[in-house]
């Protein structure tokens, strides 16, 4: 920089790439969205949830482990049928270890991705505001305009700190408990057994990211002032699921006007606990025996092997579509 | 000597309304008052320039590029400080600054380096570190100012930057316009419905009304120029007067306030004086006709609508 009378100074350096300025752009609206307690909250109970479930999966791992002190210690207090459904699992995860550790992860990972997509409905209304209204609103979005970005760099950068903020609430908690789930497991050959159903989980993950983001900007978008996207991301959240049970009743599919009932059904037929359920009955009349009681209200229409995958990705897809449509048109009249 | 903007033909259109009809301009690198009533199509024009707004038809040529070539690329050489009010709540004056260069493409180093730079040319004091929802219009107006500037661009789009203001804002304000071009060599493109603002900082000049230029010229070019008129204010001898403009043959009226109206021909007052001095009339006062800066904006006030009168 070389100096001039006055006190102004030429700039002579080297300008960033876009993709720096895109990132520019998800790193600050990243500070000003954790800036809300609130949020981090959410994540911290998300988190909190996963801690559990590494428990479970650690506990689920010693019950499969003759020797473990930990089951010896739990036995003596919980008396012979503990010990029996300990035996039980343990050979089971002998004769069919491929199906016994898959099985308890996607049981695993299906609850948590329950409380994942309930993490994100709630994130998302913490800090919808904060994305395009909160532009729109200050009419910060002029200033986005008049630098070197387009509108589609301003989308990725804002796109960005959605995907994060869900990132950490999907992303690091699958990725987390598969890790640390499995190091605590007594046979490193968990890694191998859990890994479909980790790519199921993450791939559940990468659904529900890209959707929920996508949603959560053209809400933001349609909003002019902050309070209003908060409020209209809870009314569409709570509104499409009332009516999308009304539908229900009349056509099986009218459930998908939900966003959450979407991704619910693709979380489910991802993870397919029905299948689970029948492997462990067939294999091991001895699970008969003990969860004979358990209901079994499993959805019919997701019973239909891939069929059930694509129903709710093909809504998915196409709320997704709506949303840069709306994305489209909201900020080109800016 | 480059020249900083050329249209040629712009036009653009609200529906059914005209808001820039024809656009053709030429202006050099140097501070440049963009002239005109509320409504007459300074932001349109600036908005067009900058591509805020797709023109419907025509060239623009901005810093030697065409707009329709090299795209929002030019950006990176162009400063733009909004009418409205555009800060980010929730951030600190320096925070919006800094923020504003990185997206420039400042290296967060330099940006942070230059933010305190810009924020002392501005003349921000210690309130950069607070939050700028807390700041007052001035200080606003300041910072946006400096987020133009940050990213050291060739040319600024400074729009109704004194908008709001009290006379001592308004004075700072100006100074800090002037300064731009004077210190920083960065050329002004400064938008006003004032034109006290605009003669004293700018050195060309492009008046708009409803859409259409109707001078663009250097602002000691268009002072320059007036009418052959002047208005004389006669206690005694109006006859002598009269006969003596009769004998060099200029035209004169009567005015409804009693005043003469004469047709001399000049480009200076010397000759009527000279005359009226050989017959012995002195004259109460006499006005020369106003010059053409000042008669070009009263024509756009008048076209936009307003009560020049008043």
């Amino acid at each position: 920089m070389s100096k001039l009378d006055g006190g102004y100074r030429r700039w002579t350096g080297r300008p960033t790439g876009i993709w720096q300025r895109r990132w520019v752009i998800t790193s600050v609206g990243l500070k000003l969205c954790l800036e809300s307690k609130l949020l981090r909250g959410v994540i911290g109970i998300v988190w909190s949830s996963t801690l559990f479930f590494m428990g479970v999966l650690f506990f689920t791992g010693q019950l499969t482990s003759p020797d473990s002190t930990l089951i010896s210690f739990v036995g003596e207090r919980l008396g012979d049928s503990f010990l029996q459904l300990a035996n039980g699992l343990a050979s089971w995860v002998l004769l069919y270890p491929e199906l016994c550790v898959d099985g308890v992860f996607r049981v695993i990972y299906y609850v948590a991705c329950q409380i994942y997509l309930l993490g994100s409905f709630m994130a998302i209304a913490l800090f919808v505001a904060k994305l395009i209204a909160h532009d729109l609103a200050s009419q910060a979005i002029v200033i986005y305009n008049s630098k070197a970005l387009s509108r589609f760099d301003y989308f990725i950068g804002k796109f960005g700190i959605v995907f994060l903020l869900l990132g950490a609430i999907w992303l690091v908690p699958i990725l987390s408990l598969w890790t640390f789930g499995n190091m605590m497991s007594p046979d490193w050959t968990f890694f191998v057994y859990s890994f479909k159903a980790l790519l199921k989980a993450l791939s559940v993950a990468a659904v529900s990211m890209v959707s929920l983001s996508l949603a959560a900007m053209a809400v933001s978008a349609l909003a002019r002032r902050t309070s209003v996207a908060v409020s209209l991301w809870v009314l569409i959240w709570i509104l499409s699921g009332l009516v999308g049970m009304t539908a229900k009743v009349v056509y099986s599919a009218g459930g998908y006007i939900s966003l959450m009932a979407c991704l619910k059904d693709f979380i489910w037929a991802s993870f397919r606990l029905d299948l689970v359920w029948e492997n462990a009955t067939n294999m091991l009349p001895f699970f008969n025996l003990i969860l004979k009681d358990v209901p079994r209200d499993f959805p019919e229409e997701l019973s239909l092997g891939p069929a059930g995958v694509v129903v709710p990705l093909a809504c998915l897809v196409l709320y997704g579509a709506v949303s840069c449509l709306i994305l489209k048109l909201r900020t080109k009249s800016q | 000597m480059v020249k900083i903007i050329e249209t040629d033909k712009l036009c653009k259109t609200y529906g059914a309304y005209r808001a820039l009809d024809a656009v053709s301009l030429s202006l050099d690198a140097g501070p440049i008052g963009l002239l005109g009533p509320n409504g007459a199509g300074k932001s349109t024009l600036i908005k067009c320039l900058l591509q805020l707004e797709k023109k419907d038809s025509g060239n623009v040529n901005l810093l030697g590029e065409d707009l329709d070539v090299a795209g929002r690329e030019t950006r990176k050489r162009v400063g733009y400080a909004p009418e409205r009010d555009c800060h980010i709540p929730g951030m600190a004056g320096c925070e919006y600054v800094t923020y504003c260069a990185q997206l420039s493409g400042l290296p967060f180093e330099a940006a942070r380096q230059r933010t305190h730079e810009m924020l002392d040319f501005v003349g921000m004091g210690q309130e950069r570190y607070r939050k700028v929802d807390t700041y007052s219009t001035g200080m606003k107006q300041r910072v946006k100012i400096a987020q133009a500037l940050v990213h050291d661009p060739e040319v600024v789009f400074l729009d109704e930057p004194t908008n709001g203001l009290d006379p001592k804002g308004q004075a700072l304000i100006l100074d800090l316009i002037e300064r731009i071009w004077k210190e920083a060599g960065v050329s002004v493109v400064f938008s006003s419905h004032l034109l006290h603002d605009v003669d004293r900082i700018c050195e060309q000049v492009v008046i708009i009304s409803q859409g259409r230029v109707l001078v663009q010229d250097s602002i000691a070019s268009l002072k320059k120029k007036r009418r052959p008129e002047a208005e004389i204010v006669l206690l005694r001898g109006r006859e002598e007067a009269t006969r003596a403009f009769e004998a060099q043959g200029w035209t004169f009226d009567d005015l409804a306030n009693g005043n003469l109206k004469v047709t001399h021909g000049h480009d200076s007052l010397g000759p009527l004086i000279g005359v009226l001095k050989e017959v012995g009339v002195t004259p109460l006062e006499i006005k020369a006709s106003p010059n053409a800066l000042n008669e070009l904006f009263v024509q756009a006030l008048r076209e936009g609508g307003a009560n020049v009168e008043a």
